[in-house]
């Protein structure tokens, strides 16, 4: 054990020496002894001594008090003094230094011992005090929560750094302050003020979430707190104050509320995500969002948690399933794959879903994705149907489906081929249409699929013979069409059929139709001669009936010449129905010749008029023309005279005596029109319209009184329809009618192949 | 007057035409064909000739090819036809072979005997 060292302080050497003496007996060390106050500063700072005995009365220019004065603020030595002195001023003075011990000479042995003693420990404990408090103040100030505490009567005893900062007051201004002053703290959710903070808050010391408090500081800000608190007690369990700590969360609070609003965010999208999600753990369903419920069947997603997943898959899924869940739980993750689900109601459902393995409390847990494809798989089923349909369609079709390359090559046949052409379609697909292609038709086959190639989506036909498997040629019609496949490459859809027959048939039927041709010109021919033959019986008869009426032979009597009239009336009208009967036969199987030239409409119209002008005069007719300048028009002169006369010459017919009959001759930009208006007896609707087929005379007992032969309109509707014209009729009963039609000034007259050698068969003495 | 010449197959017609000829105070003198025609045409030396065509035997062509051959300028031919001939036909007739009218078949008496009269003028 170290012996204490004590420094002794005395200016009279005997006294020291016994001092010395004395503290050695009684156990100290007596390093030195000093005679003045300059000496006993320069030996503590040599041997830094545990006690300074120190004598009050020093020679020199310090005494013992000066001395210890300035030892105790140089150095933390304790100071006992000893003095033969005990005057009150002197004490008085000594006092203000602390001195440890005060001993009076003479003194025994005894009370030395105990004055060093008690100074030696009081200066011990004084230590620790200094040193816990440098602690416990060297704590408050460097930790970042904020400390107050209170006295007994609730005013700010202590405030550390941090909560004088947060709170904008300083220690100095707030002490003594009653806390509620000082540390105003608030109800964030209320507003309401924090009365008490030690029985507001719960049993751990500290506000619930839901009561978040606020600090309203000095300069009014308001911070958002965490807040502990706890009541001081003294030994005896007394309360002597309120210490709080407290804490500035704000960046905290920013940091959650980001964290909140971010896992709302993310809670949102899963819950409304239009794809079903779920998590299972322990096969058990621990979430589903809204969309995954009605996958399977549920109002809302609480129905199924707490499910058996097994609840919700298909039995025939439930191997398969318990192996991927086998494998997930060896961290895997589960591909995208279809399955079938089974809807609460029992109904099973198709679905998709990807699934992957994560960590769920601990545990390993599965998040499912997964969306209803009852629709697509639908939808493909339909198309797969369609196309099944297809297939059918085109192998059970007759004509022979062709699907070749751009470049000829055969990558489908239906198999109709067989029956047309006699090969297996498997014979054909590889070959190149080509080889099949007969030489002569090789060209022509080449450049149609060439230009389907080069024309996609355009349809091409073309006909060719084809090599049939016994040797033949069959003769092939073929449309194709150029279309993208599904690799997006361009191929051929070639539709194709057999027409070698109906290639026959069609000769054939040239053949008939030349034959038919050949008929209609013998019958026109025939009916050439026939009129021909006619013709000159009549001839002499009527130039005879001419000559007994014209009084060549001698006077007739009235009833020999009306029966004379009679017979030469029906000579004349048996002549015009030869002629007509003539025209119509040649017009209707087109060996009529129309000698077409420039003419001017007018004089036709204008000679036409001039002919018929005798017969209306006959029957006492007001006949009259009314005409625009026509330009020249290409027509058969003759032919239009023809019309024109023949409109006149029923106009004439079916008006009585006396009425009127009007001719207009009118041009508009693209053709002319002739109209004969007449005030005689009309046309019924119903009868206008066959007024122009051959051999239909409006059918009365009426019509008997007019003779004709129910041809001439006939003939006039072709020779104006073979000018590009129309004819037709406005006509009511009894308000007379109105003929007309119409020439075009440019249509070109179609050069019919027509038997242009009629005159010259007749000169020929064939026709 | 004039002579005329008829020229038609049928005697009927002929005989007719004859008839109407003399009423009209003209000599006649009658063949029955083509060949017949030739042969007498210059003996008879007509003013006109009412010529039929498509008679049996020699072709009207014919017949008006060889007077041209004869070169008989001044002999005047009327055609008697069935036949309606076009504007284009008839300026062929009169280009070609000198034809100075004719007259279709049944024939209209006063008309016939003013294309007669008009030819011999």
């Amino acid at each position: 054990m170290i012996k204490p060292q004590v420094l002794v302080v005395e200016d009279e050497a005997i006294v020291a020496e016994d001092i010395r003496r004395t503290l050695e007996n009684l156990g100290y060390a007596v390093p030195s002894i000093a005679s003045s106050g300059e000496k006993a500063i320069q030996i503590i700072e040599k041997h830094n001594p545990d006690l300074i005995l120190m004598d009050v009365v020093l020679q020199g220019k310090m005494d013992g008090v000066e001395t210890a004065k300035q030892i105790s603020s140089l150095f933390n030595i304790p100071v006992i003094y000893l003095t033969a002195y005990s005057d009150k001023t002197t004490i008085e003075r000594a006092k203000i230094t602390d001195p440890f011990g005060y001993i009076i000479k003479p003194f025994r042995e005894k009370e030395l011992k105990m004055a060093i003693e008690i100074a030696l420990f009081k200066h011990e404990t004084q230590e620790h005090l200094k040193e816990s408090k440098e602690w416990l103040s060297t704590t408050l100030k460097s930790i970042s929560d904020a400390v107050v505490a209170t006295d007994p009567e609730g005013c700010v005893k202590f405030m550390n750094p941090v909560a004088q900062s947060l709170t904008g007051w300083s220690l100095k201004e707030a002490q003594k302050m009653p806390l509620k002053d000082v540390f105003h703290v608030i109800y964030e959710n209320t507003g309401e003020p924090v009365e008490d903070f030690v029985t507001e808050m719960d049993c751990k010391g500290a506000f619930s979430k839901e009561n978040q408090t606020a600090l309203i500081a000095k300069n009014k800000t308001k911070i958002p707190l965490d807040i502990c608190s706890a009541s001081i007690k003294d030994e005896r369990g007394s309360i002597i104050g309120t210490v709080m700590v407290f804490r500035d969360i704000t960046e905290r609070k920013k940091t959650e509320d980001a964290l909140k609003e971010s896992e709302e965010r993310y809670r949102r999208l899963v819950d409304f995500s239009p794809f079903g999600i779920s998590v299972y753990s322990d096969h058990r369903i621990v979430y589903i969002n809204l969309a995954g419920a009605k996958i399977l069947g549920a109002v809302k997603p609480e129905e199924l948690i707490g499910k058996n997943i097994f609840q919700i898959i298909h039995p025939e899924y439930h191997e398969l399933v318990k192996e991927r869940i086998r494998r997930q739980e060896q961290g895997e993750v589960a591909p995208l794959i279809e399955e079938k689900f089974q809807r609460l109601d029992g109904a099973p459902v198709d679905v998709e879903i990807t699934s992957i393995p994560f960590i769920y409390k601990g545990k390993t847990g599965i998040y499912g994705v997964f969306q209803d494809i009852t629709e697509r798989k639908r939808a493909e089923e339909a198309l797969r149907l369609k196309e099944e349909r297809f297939r059918l369609l085109i192998e059970n079709a007759s004509d022979v489906i062709t699907i070749l390359n751009v470049d000829g090559t055969i990558s489908y046949e239906s198999p109709s081929v067989e029956r047309v052409l006699g090969y297996r379609p498997e014979e054909l697909i590889g070959r190149t249409l080509y080889e099949y292609v007969h030489p002569d038709n090789l060209a022509d086959v080449t450049n149609t699929i060439n230009n389907l190639v080069q024309n996609p989506g355009a349809a091409r036909s073309a006909e060719f013979h084809c090599m049939h498997k016994d040797g033949s040629w069959r003769i092939i019609e073929f449309v194709g069409k150029s279309i993208l496949n599904d690799t997006g490459a361009n191929e051929l859809i070639i539709n194709s059929r057999d027409i070698t027959n109906r290639k026959l048939a069609e000769e054939r039927l040239k053949e008939a139709n030349i034959e038919l041709i050949r008929a209609n010109k013998l019958k026109t021919q025939f009916l050439s001669v026939v009129s021909h033959e006619l013709r000159t019986p009549i001839t002499p008869m009527n130039a005879q009936l001419q000559m007994i009426l014209a009084g060549f032979f001698g006077e007739t009597t009235e009833k020999q010449k009306n029966s004379l009239d009679m017979i030469l009336r029906n000579t004349k009208r048996l002549d015009r129905l030869i002629g007509d009967v003539l025209d119509i036969s040649k017009l209707e199987s087109g060996v009529m010749k129309f000698n077409t030239a420039k003419a001017c409409l007018n004089e036709i119209v204008e000679n036409a008029v001039e002919t018929m002008r005798i017969q209306a005069l006959d029957k006492n007719q007001e006949l009259t023309i009314k005409e625009d300048k026509i330009p020249e028009i290409t027509v058969d002169k003759d032919r239009i005279t023809q019309v024109v006369v023949n409109l006149l010459n029923n106009a004439i017919k079916f008006t009585d005596a006396g009425g009127k009959i009007e001719v207009e001759l009118s041009g508009n930009a693209d053709h002319a029109r002739v109209e004969v208006r007449d005030n005689g007896i009309g046309i019924k609707k119903e009868d206008q319209e066959r007024l122009f087929t051959p051999f239909q005379q409006v059918d009365s007992s009426e019509s008997r009184k007019y003779e004709g032969s129910g041809l001439g309109l006939a003939i006039c509707k072709k020779i104006v329809t073979y000018h590009g014209g129309s004819i037709g009729i406005d006509s009511k009963t009894g308000r007379g009618s109105t003929f007309y039609f119409t020439i075009p000034y440019d249509y070109r007259i179609k050069e019919e192949k027509v038997d242009s050698s009629l005159f010259e068969k007749i000169m020929q003495n064939e026709a | 007057m004039g002579k005329i010449m008829i020229v038609d197959d049928n005697r009927d017609i002929a005989e007719t035409l004859r008839t109407i000829m003399e009423i009209e105070k003209h000599e006649t003198e009658l063949a029955s064909n083509g060949e017949e025609f030739l042969s007498k045409v210059e003996n008879v030396n007509p003013d006109l000739v009412l010529l039929d065509v498509m008679m049996p035997g020699l072709k009207t062509k014919d017949i008006l090819a060889k007077l041209k051959e004869k070169r008989l300028d001044r002999l005047r031919i009327m055609l008697v036809t069935v036949v309606r001939f076009s504007e284009e036909e008839r300026k062929f007739l009169m280009d070609e072979f000198k034809i100075r009218d004719y007259v279709t078949k049944p024939f209209d008496i006063p008309e016939l005997v003013n294309r007669v009269r008009k030819a011999l003028l």
